[in-house]
């Protein structure tokens, strides 16, 4: 469904003020609502899930595109490379 | 074969409980299969509209230190018990009552809030489930 040569995002997922373990289980919820190859973009403030988040990713094998530091907020990229 | 995660749910404090779905529902997040067994006085909170009645482990003062500590939550912005639960069953997580407390405890399953529960069980369901885990807890 992803033709954009850009990593533009399919889907947004806002998570700012929210706190451990919600930024997960949002995550982990877009991913299982979007299709392959959607490129999913989570943007939020708490600490712990700017480093958690990468690490389910890789735990999940997905692809981590890229994660931006703006005005105390975090924007984290993922591709959703396989079915999980 | 994904990974996997089994916790035993034996006590019922708000705060343990809390715990043992945070653990099960990040589990969830990882790409892990989570199977939590409540038994003893765990099981009491899937008594219908039980959840969020738990008792603090410590400072409960009779369910006041039990009230401030969820008013306190609430601030912080953590999300309740009951939707906690329910992301956690969205999630693919599963969970078991113990069948040898229901009979000690006297509680049957028209008492119990069986949306939550996927199966009943005892000692056999947990080692079972848990033989080939690569994490157990016992809460």
């Amino acid at each position: 469904m992803n033709n954009k040569s850009s990593n533009e995002p399919n889907v947004v997922i806002n998570v700012v003020g929210e706190v451990c373990p919600v930024p997960l289980i949002r995550f982990r919820k877009a991913l299982r609502s979007t299709p392959l190859n959607a490129i999913i973009e989570m943007i939020g403030d708490d600490e712990s899930s700017r480093r958690e988040i990468p690490m389910a990713v890789e735990e999940l094998r997905l692809s981590l595109i890229a994660v931006y530091d703006e005005n105390g907020k975090w924007r984290i990229l993922i591709k959703k490379t396989r079915n999980v | 074969m994904p990974k996997k995660l089994t916790i035993v749910v034996h006590s019922e404090d708000l705060d343990k409980i809390y715990s043992a779905l945070i653990i099960g529902s990040g589990a969830l997040s990882y790409g892990l299969n989570v199977t939590l067994f409540f038994t003893f006085w765990g099981l009491r909170r899937l008594i219908k509209g039980n959840l969020s009645k738990a008792p603090l482990s410590k400072y409960n003062f009779l369910g006041i230190g039990s009230w401030a500590m969820k008013r306190k939550m609430r601030k912080s912005k953590v999300i309740s018990l009951n939707e906690l639960i329910h992301d956690f069953k969205e999630l693919g997580g599963k969970i078991v009552a113990c069948s040898m407390t229901m009979k000690v405890l006297g509680i049957t399953k028209e008492a119990l809030d069986q949306s939550l529960i996927d199966d009943y069980g005892s000692v056999g369901t947990y080692i079972n489930e848990s033989k080939d885990a690569n994490i157990t807890l016992f809460i």
